[in-house]
């Protein structure tokens, strides 16, 4: 017996937008994220930018006593859990706690945490170690809290691959749902932008150089793109089994119909070179190809990706590729490993709204980029289904596929 | 309807032998891996040792070129998985490396590495080799098991600490389910560093001395390392090539105390909850499981609570049920300690031997249940369990058992 999995909330904290509403009208008005860094500093870099949090009140998402116990991504993912679960309009009493799950992905955690922690451990020795940041900065916390935040007593489940990381949190709540095995899963990720982060990026050749000046950008697709601008952000999604949806006459965004993994092997920190990865995994997840309207990109604004990313949706759709809209929200809020749980809140709206955020950035495509990417505007577009594509450098990839949910013609399961 | 997922080959890397067999016969002849640190400098730290993994010949398995740029827990995963593959083998029979995956539990993965690069730049201000971060990811162990070997299937990481290794296994079960795969590399594999050694001290879960599970004296654990890969394999595809298959993977549970961030629920209601779940995935009644692979970190409170909720499901036969607490010997590895413990139940499925609790002298009276103290026994065994009950209440039990050509598939959906 297969459940329907459905998308019944959506909870974002994002450079461009808490909250998904102020996301959404910040993804359709093509609102750039990306800034020079504020937090720290970064003046000793290549790269000066970043898209980061606004300053946010995290006391309106969590309560003061389990504020004190969460680091900043802790806060970060635990606040968009709590918008998730606001948006649904579930009442968590009203539910049995061990049928709801947690499903988190983060490619990095605490790693502002961890390297407090072993800052101190240099100053000050073993006995200088501070137990209440070590509890904190394992990756798992994050799930910790919420669970004991929300009561949230099922599957309980941390990935942590790079950039795939929140597309695989969500793709095994999605199979887990459609075993009956859970009633609901908040599902997605985040990752934060922290110093030590920014500077291991930069050391390894990641990052888009150019001083703060505006050779150094986002430009998914691009004739000129040369690496990413880091981000921060999480985005939870609420995934239910479609019948527990219906009989509490929840508010349903889209369908999750499908899921795909496949990998490459081209290299330790290379993306799929060829693509032909990323195409595996687009029709592993795809049951009917010609209802593919959108494809939420991976691309990131590096060399290897973009082209590699392109020569998949082309192989895949021949030559409907030009007939399918595609766009890279990474151009708003950047790029980073738990990005994707944002970017599936993103599809969810786009399949809600018939909308299609731009890939802001980008003048010029590439010419082996010859898809049909949303530029510059906001397209309004029927989207009977659509893609989320993710891919991490050293070849993991995943693809979601999201339908349009349309109540007339939800069958029961079979 | 579902498909029978089997095990087909084992390596580990541990405190106590760098390879199965070496392993295997350790635990058998109780024999404990805890020694002084040599990893790092444990003269500033109120205790020195940990189960540190010793002897290991870098020099047979990599060249120096490669040495140099894999992380100490690259390298374990490294050893364990040739091994795994090996035994498995399908170093010579071919298989669809489109249909095999890697799905790696990690814990603080290859840190140690990352500790070098910013204890030079935050003392010194030296900027080391940059190729030290590669390891910042916890992907990087499972992204070179699968370059190595080509590997094309469905591939991640998870990061529960404790019970990393063991919901590694049962999300690559879920790969095969969903027919993303016939052959998963799965279990994990870590290291010790000074981040997580320092973390555990400072929460004062450390014992100066040994690991004592379930014994009164206990003071908590003593922090191992090492790698546990299991190769699991859909059975038709293995029956095909005729594979040799150590065991069946019957099935698993995951769920959350939600109590607090390290304590464990005191009630052993999260531990009752998990191995319910996972016997009903299993389709196993209680009455059927011959041994479980405790997780036994001989922490004041986990092995109160592990004992509680295993009387919650055992009622009384849980008496008669031989439980091992085998960190007693091998620490407690962190992100590996489900792969590892998985290798040992298997084993004991495999040859009908119970690994022992050592160390064990004075019976805690909350602690009442049979844990096979300090010498191994010989018992027919069809089902066991092993438990991981991480940090923060994340819970996860894997139920094997022998395999039996004959048995139809016992699997049914909990709804």
């Amino acid at each position: 017996m297969s459940h329907h999995v459905v998308i019944t909330g959506l909870g974002v904290v994002s450079p461009i937008g808490v909250g998904q509403e102020a996301f959404w009208e910040n993804c359709l008005r093509g609102t750039p994220g990306i800034k020079p860094v504020q937090r720290f500093d970064v003046s000793s870099y290549r790269s000066r930018r970043g898209a980061e949090l606004p300053e946010i009140d995290f006391k309106a998402f969590i309560k003061p006593a389990n504020l004190r116990r969460m680091d900043r991504i802790g806060k970060i993912l635990v606040s968009a859990v709590r918008l998730a679960l606001d948006d649904s309009g579930l009442i968590l009493e009203e539910e049995d706690s061990s049928r709801i799950g947690i499903s988190i992905g983060t490619g990095l955690g605490s790693s502002d945490t961890v390297d407090q922690f072993f800052r101190s451990l240099l100053k000050e020795g073993p006995t200088g170690a501070a137990p209440l940041l070590f509890q904190t900065a394992v990756p798992n916390a994050i799930t910790s809290h919420c669970a004991i935040e929300y009561g949230i007593k099922g599957v309980n489940i941390t990935f942590s691959h790079k950039e795939s990381s929140t597309e695989m949190a969500m793709a095994f709540a999605y199979h887990f749902l459609t075993e009956g095995r859970a009633d609901i899963i908040l599902a997605g990720g985040g990752d934060e932008l922290s110093e030590p982060l920014y500077h291991v990026y930069s050391m390894l050749g990641a990052l888009s150089p150019g001083k703060g000046t505006g050779a150094e950008g986002m430009r998914p697709f691009s004739k000129d793109r040369n690496g990413i601008v880091l981000g921060e952000g999480g985005g939870i999604l609420v995934l239910e089994r479609l019948e527990h949806a219906k009989k509490r006459g929840a508010k349903i965004y889209a369908e999750m119909a499908g899921v795909g993994l496949s990998s490459s092997t081209d290299g330790l920190l290379r993306y799929d070179l060829r693509g032909d990865s990323i195409a595996k995994a687009m029709t592993l997840a795809i049951k009917e190809l010609g209802m593919v309207d959108f494809i939420s990109a991976a691309a990131n604004s590096t060399p290897d990706l973009d082209r590699a990313e392109a020569f998949a949706i082309k192989k895949v759709f021949k030559e409907r590729a030009k007939e399918i809209s595609v766009s890279s929200l990474k151009s708003m809020f950047g790029e980073f490993d738990g990005s994707g749980g944002i970017r599936a809140c993103g599809a969810a709206l786009s399949l809600y709204y018939g909308m299609i955020p731009p890939t802001i950035g980008t003048s010029h495509l590439d010419p082996e980029c010859d898809l049909n990417v949303v530029l510059s505007q906001s397209r309004k577009t029927e989207i009977r289904s659509a893609l989320l594509n993710s891919c991490s450098n050293g070849g993991s990839n995943l693809s979601l596929w999201f339908k349009a949910y349309d109540p007339g013609d939800s069958p029961s399961p079979q | 309807m579902k498909k029978r997922v089997v095990i087909t080959g084992l390596g580990v890397v541990s405190a106590v032998g760098n390879s199965l067999p070496e392993f295997w016969d350790s635990l058998v002849r109780g024999r404990e891996g805890t020694k002084e640190i040599t990893v790092f400098d444990p003269s500033a730290y109120r205790t020195k040792i940990a189960a540190e993994v010793s002897h290991l010949d870098l020099e047979a398995h990599f060249s120096k070129k490669e040495v140099r740029r894999l992380s100490r827990c690259d390298r374990f995963g490294l050893i364990a998985f040739r091994e795994a593959w090996k035994s498995a083998h399908l170093d010579q029979d071919s298989c669809d490396k489109e249909r095999a995956g890697v799905i790696l539990g990690a814990g603080s993965g290859g840190i140690l590495s990352v500790e070098k690069y910013f204890r030079d730049l935050y003392r010194e201000g030296k900027k080391s080799s940059p190729s030290l971060l590669i390891s910042y990811s916890l992907a990087t162990t499972t992204d070179h098991i699968a370059v190595e070997t080509g590997l094309k299937g469905p591939r991640s990481t998870t990061a529960t600490v404790c019970s990393s290794s063991s919901a590694s296994m049962g999300v690559a079960y879920e790969m095969i389910q969903m027919d993303l795969a016939d052959v998963m590399v799965t279990g994990g594999s870590d290291s010790l560093c000074e981040v997580s050694y320092s973390g555990f001290s400072s929460l004062k879960l450390v014992d100066p001395e040994s690991c004592k599970p379930f014994d009164k004296r206990r003071k908590g654990l003593v922090i191992g390392e090492g790698a546990g890969i299991l190769i699991l394999e859909e059975l038709e595809h293995a029956l095909k090539r005729e594979a040799p298959i150590r065991a069946e993977f019957l099935g698993y549970g995951i769920c959350a105390d939600a109590y607090h961030l390290t304590a464990p629920e005191p009630n052993g209601e999260g531990v009752e909850r998990v191995i319910r779940i996972a016997l009903a995935h299993a389709g196993i009644s209680p009455d059927d499981v011959d041994t479980i692979n405790a997780h036994g970190t001989a922490t004041p409170f986990n092995d109160i609570a592990e004992t509680r909720g295993i009387k919650r499901v055992f009622g009384e036969r849980a008496k008669d049920i031989p439980i091992s607490g085998i960190k007693s010997m091998i620490g407690h590895c962190l992100g590996s300690a489900g792969g590892i413990e998985a290798a040992a139940t298997i084993m004991t499925l495999e040859t009908g031997i119970i690994p022992p609790t050592i160390h064990y002298e004075v019976p805690d009276p909350l602690c009442d249940l049979n844990y096979t103290p300090n010498q191994s026994i010989r018992r027919e065994v069809r089902i066991a369990l092993s438990n991981s009950l991480a940090f923060g209440g994340n819970n996860a039990c894997l139920v094997f058992g022998k395999y039996n050509p004959n048995s139809e598939c016992r699997m049914r959906n909990a709804e």
